[in-house]
Parts: C-alpha cells; structure tokens; sequence
C-alpha cells in the first residue's frame, strides 16, 4: 500500500521517537537519513524522548560486564568487542546513556552499551603517581558547553613526602579530547579521614569499600561527592558538587541525623533524577536520604529492598526503583512504616 | 483585536472564554465537506486559532490541505480536548484509544492535518503512534513506508551493515499494515 509523503521535519520527529537499534537501522536508510540521525540535536532529542530503561549494563559474580537489551520481552546479554573487559573494576560514572569505566589496568573508558561503542581516555598528563595518590572520578555532560566530561579529584596519600593537603581537579572533555588542571577543590575528600577515631579493622573493611566508593553521582549539571567542609568549625561532612559549567564546588550540607562517625559508609547515588545518600552497610532495609530539586538539604527515607552485595552501585540502585513501576514504595526504618511516594520523588 | 489566549479551556471567568463556547466556525475540507466546530475547539489548533483573530475566516474556514475524512477525525479530537470537565487521564485515554484502531495511512493522513493546523498534543501522539508501528522493521520496509530511496551501493550498503551490526538483530516481518 502507498502512503503519502511525510515532510523531512516530521520524519525526524519520528525517528526520535524510536528505540536505539531502529536509529541504527535508520541511518543505513539513505546518505541523508545516515547525517540527519547522527547530528548532536538528533541525539540529544533522541535521549529526551527515551525512559533510559532499554540498555542496561551489568556485571556478573564472575566480574565480566554486559550489555543488556530488551526486543520483544527476550532480554539479549552482549559482552563487548575487542576488549578484554574480565579485568574491569569499576563504573566510574553514568549519564545521557554512556558510562565511564575503569579496568585493573586503570585504563578508562567511555562505553555505549547500546552500540557497544568503545572510546579510551587518556591519562591526565598532571595526574599523580598511582602509588603515591588516591583519585575519585566522575562523569556528566554539561549543557551549556555541550560536552561530556570526566573530572578526576586527586590527592596524596596521608604520609606523603609532597606534605601537600591538596586535592587536585583535572577536567576531560570529551568533545575536544583534552584534560586541563583547574582550580583544586576547597573541601577534604580523603576518605579515610572522613570518619575520625576509626578502629584498625572499620578502616579494612572501609578499604574494601573505596573503590566503588569514589564513583560521584551526576545530576542537575554537578557532580556530587562525599567530603568535609575545611571552611567550618569541626570540618562537618557535606556533599561536595562540581558544577560542569563554570567548574566550581558548591555544596549541600549532611542530612540531620546522619552517623557523622559513619559518614563515609554512605554512598552518593542519583534515583528517579534525585540526589540520595545511601547507608551501605547493613543487608536488609536501608537508609536512603533523597534530596527534592527545590530544596538544598537531604530528606530522610528508608527503601525496603535487600541490599545485592554482588552488584555494582550504579545498577542496583537502579534495580531498586524500577523505572515503570507509577508509585515506589519507601519504610522508615526508625517508624517500620510504608509509605507511597509518587513520581515526584 | 482579541488577546491571544492560547489555552481558553478551563478558564471559567474568561468571558471572551464563554463566548468561544457559543460561537460556532464552520471548516471546509478540500473536498468541499463543511464541518460545524465551537471556537473554543477549533482555537486548539494554532493555525485556525490564528485565522480567526486575523479575522481573515469569514463565515468558512477552507482548509484546502485536509480531506473530509480526516477532518472528521481531527474534529473529534479537537472537541474532545475543549469538553467542559475532561480530566487529563479521561482526554490521556481517548488519545491512546483514537489513534490505535488506526491504519497506518490514516496516522500520515493525521499527522499532515495535525502538522498543518499545528495541533501539539495530536501532532505529538500521533507521532508516537507511528514510531511505535516502526519498531523492528526492517531497512526496505521503511524506505518504502516513507518514500526514501537508498544511494548507498551495495558495497557501501554491506559496509554500513557492518558498522550498525548492534542494530540488526530481532527484525520483525514486515507483514503487519
């Protein structure tokens, strides 16, 4: 059957409305259509019009990552290409679809688990020696400049021959493929210093903890990380956040009734587009502070789900509120109450 | 000249509201069918809305780029969206229920008549409907629904297949519309 001719803008308005692998088919349509569908404002749209729940990334007991995708109700596990990825340790970050990862090799890369698109980024040529040095990453886009970035906080290591206290900012972007060192951060980000006074074998299990600790979380133009105020009386803990556009800290203080000597078993995490922090320490119910976009300090919440200890932040976060599921279901954990919460979270 | 109210549904202290209530317009489909509207459906499309203030409609509104059948269509929706005491999810409903009974070249016949009479929220629907039709067909079966003819080679058309390898998994048969 023949069908009218659509106008080129509302084909593009369709398209956008498609999931990522009818895009890769609609770029094989013609040169055109192959342009059309590759220009920053297609994708960027593209992202707008998706719901993020199509292509996941997972890691398995065994430490192998995965692209996951859903066509009809048969889910389909792809490893990626080329790269030897049993060796990776870690997601550093994740935004508009990409997710920065790290290998034992501490090689970095961007991946695409919708294309399985690989991209290396390069060392920070004023990176510290790894030896010497602990280093917390993290990953965002920043609209203004229309670039994606990974920004890197280093210090040395406590002890150091350097005595520097410094922590040291490096910015990637991604568009223009360089890093440049700017301003260092003006809070404390070493983690075990985090909580003072802490036992041999607290401090053991904190070690296990570091690596995935240092992943910031990405939203509303900043990435955001645990730390202490140098500013303040007592050095009180405070969420630290790296605006992408103008590549200054802001902060945002710890919520009332945080266990400042536990401070840094939480994690910093975006749910439903929100800031939350996360007490990581207990299996079973576990406290959950969430941060409303309007206010400028943390909600206290619990969420009723079992913690999947083998699981990588970033996905059991996302695991725990399902993206379709219209009402979410949180406890307080001092009240043992439920309680709905809508999309508004 | 009239204040341009881009939303008069559901302002009940409006008088200029009240008055679009009562007053009606009369649309004329490219194939001479006259249909009878309230303003305050018929201002939901902007380009109608537009001829109105500019005065320029007369007693008939000729729509020469729609045809009968769709303008029906496209008149039960409007007058759906301007009915006194819709809620979103009675109006979010008939939505989903208007366009999925509909073949796929009545949703181009639609999204033209939507595009044209810049209607957002059909225009938007109906675009989600038609994408939503497309999902895992496959290359030919697109380039012939919208009249896109290929200029890559076979070489270079094997050479894309390649490079998009991600994206050919899991196509559909093209049987369906």
């Amino acid at each position: 059957m023949e069908f009218r001719e659509l106008p080129q803008e509302i084909l593009i308005e369709i398209f956008s409305r498609l999931p990522l692998k009818s895009v890769g088919k609609c770029r094989c349509l013609a040169k055109l259509w192959r342009k059309l569908l590759s220009t920053p404002h297609f994708i960027k749209s593209h992202l707008t019009h998706q719901t993020h729940q199509e292509n996941l990334i997972l890691n398995t007991p065994f430490d192998t990552i995965y692209s996951r995708s859903t066509i009809k109700g048969n889910t389909i596990w792809k490893t990626f290409p080329g790269l030897d990825l049993c060796e990776w340790t870690a997601i550093l970050g994740s935004c508009g679809g990409l997710v920065l990862m790290v290998l034992e090799s501490f090689e970095r890369f961007l991946v695409n688990p919708g294309t399985l698109q690989l991209i290396k980024v390069p060392k920070p040529p004023l990176g510290l020696k790894r030896k010497e040095s602990f280093s917390m990453h993290g990953f965002g886009y920043d609209s203004s400049g229309d670039d994606y970035k990974v920004v890197t906080l280093s210090y040395y290591n406590a002890g150091n021959e350097h005595r520097s206290d410094d922590t040291f900012v490096d910015v990637y972007s991604v568009k223009r493929g360089v890093w440049k060192r700017v301003d260092g951060s003006p809070y404390d980000h070493r983690v075990l210093q985090l909580s003072p006074g802490m036992s041999e074998r607290k401090l053991s299990k904190l070690y296990m903890f570091r690596k995935t600790f240092s992943p910031g979380a990405f939203v509303n133009g900043a990435i955001h990380w645990l730390a202490r105020s140098r500013k303040l009386v007592g050095s009180p803990s405070v969420i630290a956040a790296f605006n992408l556009a103008d590549e200054v800290f802001d902060e945002i203080p710890a919520p009332s009734g945080v266990d400042v000597e536990m401070f840094v078993f939480n994690k910093v995490v975006v749910l439903g587009g929100c800031l939350c922090l996360v007490d990581t320490r207990e299996n079973g119910p576990m406290d959950v502070w969430i941060m409303k976009e309007t206010e400028g300090s943390l909600r206290d919440m619990v969420i009723n789900e079992p913690r999947a200890a083998t699981i990588d932040g970033c996905t059991f976060m996302e695991s725990l509120i399902s993206p379709e599921s219209k009402t979410r279901t949180l406890v307080n954990k001092k009240r043992r109450k439920c309680r709905y919460v809508g999309e508004s979270l | 000249m009239a204040r341009k109210n881009r939303n008069p549904v559901g302002k009940n202290v409006d008088p200029e509201a009240q008055k679009k209530k009562t007053r009606t317009l009369t649309l004329k489909s490219s194939d001479g069918q006259e249909f009878s509207i309230s303003e305050s459906a018929a201002v939901l499309s902007i380009a109608i809305e537009n001829m109105v203030e500019d005065d320029c409609a007369g007693g008939v509104i000729p729509l020469p780029l729609v045809d009968g059948g769709t303008l029906a269509r496209v008149i039960t929706y409007l007058n759906k969206h301007a009915e006194d005491g819709a809620s979103d999810e009675e109006k979010r409903k008939f939505d989903e229920e208007f366009v999925s009974g509909m073949e796929m070249g009545v949703l181009f016949d639609v999204v033209l008549a939507a595009n044209y009479l810049d209607i957002r929220g059909l225009l938007r629907e109906v675009r989600r409907r038609i994408a939503d039709r497309m999902k895992n067909k496959s290359v030919e079966w697109v380039r012939k629904t919208f009249h896109i003819e290929s200029d890559f080679t076979p070489e270079e058309e094997e050479q894309m297949k390649k490079e998009f390898a991600w994206a050919w998994e899991g196509v559909d048969s093209d049987v369906d519309d």
